[in-house]
């Protein structure tokens, strides 16, 4: 059991190096940044989902989330999560911000999210 | 940089909303242990340059008429805590931004060696309009 508030998760960075991090950003402080009506029972594109926290969150009031990232493995690893929080409306796809492989779907926002 | 944005325009409805959410390479990340600012990050050389450009990317999709300024910008702060000093090093040594610790940061922080210790990092923001072409 961790002293501190919450478990320590260890991740893996950028370069492959794995760090115990003790608590994540909150996405919340962008909803609350951002307004909350903005994402709203909307279609949410979220370009660089990384390990899906943003996306995780928005799919709690947004209608449908879609995150696109390059990685394979933080695909997987976010559509683990949002399976175990049985969120249904977001789902991860493989993907590079400037080829949007996204067919006919469109967005009523789209989230660069670190990666411009 | 401006392709990535051309993609987002294809992707938004009209009347859709592009929100640009980076770091903010003009505010080093603070280093808060004891519930105080004990030092920052040094930038990668070069890292003011890709927010510059990342900048007039922006900037180019907005003279070309496809998004439009106005709605919102400003910057907010993520906090990552690390269980230790050792665990936030690793951490910086891997950071592309933020490779370093700024002088007389890291013995700032010895004290707090066991942390727990919270990189804040700022974050800028900038929600444009999507233009119909």
């Amino acid at each position: 059991m961790s002293r501190f508030r919450e478990a320590p998760e260890a991740v893996e960075t950028a370069v492959g190096r794995v760090v115990t991090v003790v608590r994540h950003p909150r996405a919340g402080r962008e909803l609350a940044v951002l307004g909350v009506a903005l994402f709203r029972g909307k279609d949410v594109l979220d370009i660089g989902s990384g390990d899906g926290r943003l996306s995780l969150d928005l799919a709690r009031v947004a209608r449908r989330v879609v995150g696109v990232e390059p990685s394979a493995d933080a695909v997987a690893a976010s559509a683990r999560r949002a399976a175990a929080l049985g969120l249904r409306n977001v789902r991860f796809e493989v993907g590079a911000a400037q080829h949007l492989d996204l067919g006919r779907r469109r967005f009523d926002v789209a989230v660069f999210t670190w990666s411009l | 940089m401006v392709d990535a944005l051309r993609a987002a325009h294809r992707a938004l409805r009209p009347r859709g909303v592009l929100v640009d959410l980076r770091p903010d390479a003009s505010r080093p990340p603070r280093l808060v242990a004891g519930g105080r600012v004990r030092g920052t990050l040094a930038p990668r050389s070069g890292s003011r340059g890709d927010d510059l450009a990342a900048d007039a990317a922006v900037s180019a999709v907005v003279e070309a008429g496809l998004f439009r300024r106005g709605r919102g910008a400003g910057h907010l702060w993520h906090g990552t805590t690390f269980a230790s000093l050792a665990e936030l090093s690793a951490y910086v040594r891997s950071n592309r931004r933020w490779p370093a610790f700024a002088p007389g940061a890291r013995s700032a922080l010895a004290p707090f060696r066991d942390g727990p210790i919270v990189c804040r990092r700022a974050v800028k923001f900038e929600l444009l309009d999507h233009l119909a072409p």
